[in-house]
């Protein structure tokens, strides 16, 4: 199935022999490219917090490496046959780092506090009508309509138990002192330079050996901005892995024979159209532009062939990925031509083009010289990202070049093309792929990868291709790198690493 | 003298008024708005204009410019000045923690500089218009013209890819040792040190030029002092004083250095929050690393005139 291509497609240059059993101890250094702006669940979510957090916290549930809601702090659960009460089995003899034991009390304080969150928190739930302590092992949550989402919501580490105690006590300065009752607890943080975590002695899991997790002592998480320092960094051994990975630095990476690379085609790299002024409000004409990008040389040109290209609007990690359906391939530049006539511009037009960091400028680039060819004269405008976000809330661009990084779960990727969604830049609408969202919210599937739900997916897919409001280039790889003495780190299809079972070989 | 330094501190209020209400405009009628960034795009889906309306009313983004900043203004005064955005920490202490780092790269910078530019710029003019004049005077332009960021790169490649001598990135705080700290910064402060080298280097060179040929010098030589004596004891003594002035007058190139440095080096440094804060369009902290430079390049331009009169007598403030 396509979750198993994750693991696939992971470039390994080492000898996948059958690995020696772990060994304990040591150090594994981390760089990422910007630094966690606090550790406390509910203020910060981006990519390299969330790094951080899987460390430190532990949710109800997880995203597991291949894609699947496994238990972590619930052991088990069930769903009403309504499906709007959920019963969660805690694990038993869970405690915090501060050795507050972690009981059904704190979860329902963690479920409170989700839905009457602090000012401007980020992980707020609502359609939540009643959480009720059963018994300190069991908790029965009741929600108000049924949703397929509420697991994967509670799977994300914005969600990760955090103790109550300790946040009551400390408030907003939890974000620099969390407690959590994850494999590491906090030990210091260098304002923008490093955050260190080390091994908690009293980790409720173990391996399926039975041995005690996690096999590291430590981790230290190192801000390093730029790739080219965070790739002179890994080669001389500074830090043991990187997770912002750039595309050119691959080759000379493999080439080196003492690092593995993991390449997880997560999100997309697409050109968006705003659907609602002329040209591009004429399908014929947004069909065209996807006929005349050549995928193939944007995939080596700007990843060095690293990315998988591509045009559905689910990646191959994805639910949903159908890699039979190919409708705008392999490039037509008479099919292309035919419909700019068609739609009354056999002449082309002009068209801007927004960017707003290099790389992506960069495939802008290729756009404008491939659409030349069918007399698109393209003219690209760099802003800042500040500008971007604001532009496409605004309705502003009348076509830009974005990314999409890897997500949870496949929802969102036709979710954000709904009628009046904030980001949909595309002032896209189509009441029938409204429908199917909300369909997919609500019906009861058998788990979330429910033939029944991929076929939905697979709808919505040839919905979006036909109206063609984005040009889908490529799956861009999300690249981590480290030395091939490091082992078992293992990173789900949002990119999120699990560090307890890591390990160093000596 | 002490009135002086009163007037010239008195003087420091309207330019920071100045300075920060610039800023303060400049910073909020720039596009981008703060709250889009807090959003991670996993949990978009879940966040309504209603949402972003609030967030944006806690952080007082709502009201307008001008309201803003006399209320900045007034929490200035209480000695508060606000909240990060994107962190939710005062900014006082966000500011404060990272100034030992930048202060450390550009002192080391300075030192740089003038161990290197001061003896350069006295063999130059001792030897002018020889082969040892061209070239130390070809290698200040070098360092004047070219870029940190080439400067950086090229270290970085050099001794830390290539040869692995040097760590090409990191913060060591001097308490975690001394040797280690110092070790990771040689590079950044060669890097930010190199542009100052070359103006110190031109500098002496031609001030202690213009020394050398004034009557005094040449009574001081009649008189049967030594030529070290002469250089040391009579001529350097004025010829700093422009070089003095050079140092002062670098100090904005030396902390806007820094922004690009500690980008290169990963240095955590004032520069770097200052970069990423503007990308986050975290205002408050924006405002406090201003105040900060503001206040700092003020105060070492006051340093610098009061340095003026220890070294030439005939200087007197009153």
């Amino acid at each position: 199935m396509a979750l198993a291509l994750a693991a696939a497609l992971a470039l390994s240059l080492g000898v996948a022999a059958a690995q020696p059993s772990p060994s304990v101890g040591g150090t594994l250094t981390i760089a990422y490219d910007y630094e966690a702006a606090s550790l406390a669940t509910w203020r910060s979510g981006d990519t390299n917090t969330h790094l951080v957090y899987m460390a430190l916290y532990n949710s109800l549930v997880d995203k597991s490496e291949n894609g699947d809601i496994t238990p972590s702090l619930a052991e088990r659960w069930d769903v009403s046959p309504d499906r709007r009460t959920y019963t969660f089995h805690l694990q038993r003899g869970v405690t915090f780092h501060n050795g507050v034991a972690f009981d059904a009390d704190v979860v329902k304080w963690n479920f409170d506090r989700w839905i009457s969150p602090p000012e401007g928190a980020i992980n707020g739930l609502s359609n939540i009508e009643d959480v009720r302590v059963v018994d300190p092992q069991t908790i029965e949550v009741t929600l108000v309509n049924p949703d397929n989402q509420f697991l994967i919501l509670l799977g994300s580490r914005l969600r990760g138990i955090v103790e109550p105690g300790a946040v009551e006590q400390l408030g907003e300065a939890f974000g620099r002192n969390p407690v959590g009752t994850g494999p590491f607890r906090f030990e210091s943080w260098l304002a923008d330079s490093e955050i260190v975590v080390t091994r908690f002695e009293d980790y409720w899991e173990t391996d399926a050996g039975g041995r005690q997790l996690p096999y590291l002592d430590r981790l230290v998480f190192r801000v390093i901005p730029q790739s080219a320092s965070r790739h002179t960094a890994l080669v001389t051994g500074s830090v043991d892995v990187d997770t912002t990975v750039s595309p050119e630095n691959v080759a000379d990476l493999l080439g080196r024979g003492s690092h593995d690379v993991l390449n997880i085609p997560a999100g997309y790299v697409a050109l968006r159209l705003r659907t609602t002024q002329a040209p591009l409000d004429d399908v014929r004409v947004r069909q065209a532009i996807s006929w005349a990008v050549d995928r193939d040389a944007i995939n080596e040109a700007i990843y060095f062939g690293l990315a998988t290209p591509g045009e559905g609007l689910f990646s191959p990690v994805l639910l949903g990925y159908d890699p039979e359906f190919k409708p705008y391939w392999p490039r037509d530049l008479a099919q292309a031509r035919a419909l700019l006539a068609d739609a009354g511009y056999p002449n082309g037009f002009d068209l801007t083009i927004v960017a707003s960091v290099p790389i992506l400028q960069a495939a802008a680039e290729l756009v404008q010289a491939q659409l030349a060819e069918i007399g698109v004269r393209v003219s690209i405008q760099l802003v800042e990202r500040g500008v971007y976000l604001d532009g496409i809330i605004a309705r502003e661009w009348e076509s830009y070049i974005d990314q999409l990084t890897g997500r949870t779960d496949p929802t969102y990727f036709f979710q954000h093309l709904s009628c009046g969604f904030p980001y949909n830049g595309h002032d896209y609408c189509n009441p029938a792929l409204d429908q199917l969202a909300r369909v997919d919210g609500v019906v009861n599937y058998a788990s979330l990868n429910d033939p029944e739900r991929v076929e939905l997916y697979e709808r919505a897919n040839r919905i979006v291709m036909e109206d063609a409001p984005l040009v889908v280039l490529v799956y861009r790889p999300t690249l981590f790198a480290w030395r091939n003495v490091v082992h078992g780190i293992a990173v789900n299809p949002v990119g999120r690493a699990f560090w307890e079972e890591a390990w160093i070989a000596d | 003298m002490t009135r002086f330094v009163l007037r010239r501190l008195i003087y420091l209020l309207p330019v920071l008024l100045l300075v920060t209400g610039f800023v303060f405009t400049i910073g909020r009628m720039l596009p981008g708005d703060p709250v889009l960034q807090l959003v991670p795009p996993e949990e978009a889906a879940n966040v309504t204009e209603e949402d972003l309306a609030r967030l944006r009313a806690l952080h007082g983004l709502d009201r307008p410019i001008a309201v803003q900043y006399v209320a900045w203004l007034a929490g200035v005064a209480r000695g508060d000045l606000g909240r990060s955005i994107r962190t939710s920490r005062p900014v006082l202490e966000t500011v404060v923690e990272r100034v030992p780092v930048t202060l450390q790269l550009a002192a080391l910078a300075s030192v740089f500089a003038v161990v290197v530019g001061i003896p350069l710029g006295i063999v130059a003019a001792l030897r002018p218009r020889t082969w040892v004049d061209s070239f130390a005077s070809v290698t200040a332009l070098a360092g004047l013209s070219l870029p940190n960021i080439f400067v950086g790169t090229l270290l970085i490649f050099i001794f830390a890819y290539t040869l692995q001598w040097m760590p090409s990135d990191g913060f060591v705080p001097l308490s975690r040792g001394i040797g280690r700290s110092l070790l990771h910064m040689v590079m950044p402060a060669i890097t930010l040190g190199t542009g100052l080298t070359g103006a110190i280097m031109r500098m002496t060179r031609t001030s202690l030029l213009d020394v050398l040929s004034q009557n005094y010098i040449a009574t001081a030589r009649s008189k049967g002092l030594a030529e070290r004596r002469v250089l040391l004891g009579h001529a350097m003594k004025n010829a700093l004083i422009p070089v003095v002035t050079i140092v002062g007058l670098q100090l904005g190139a030396l902390l806007s250095g820094s922004f690009i440095v500690e980008q290169i080096f990963s240095l955590p440094g004032v520069g770097r929050l200052a970069v990423s804060s503007i990308f986050a369009r975290d205002f408050p902290v924006v405002q406090g690393v201003v105040m900060l430079f503001a206040v700092t390049y003020l105060v070492v331009n006051l340093l610098v005139d009061l340095l003026y009169a220890r070294l030439d007598p005939r200087i007197r403030y009153d």
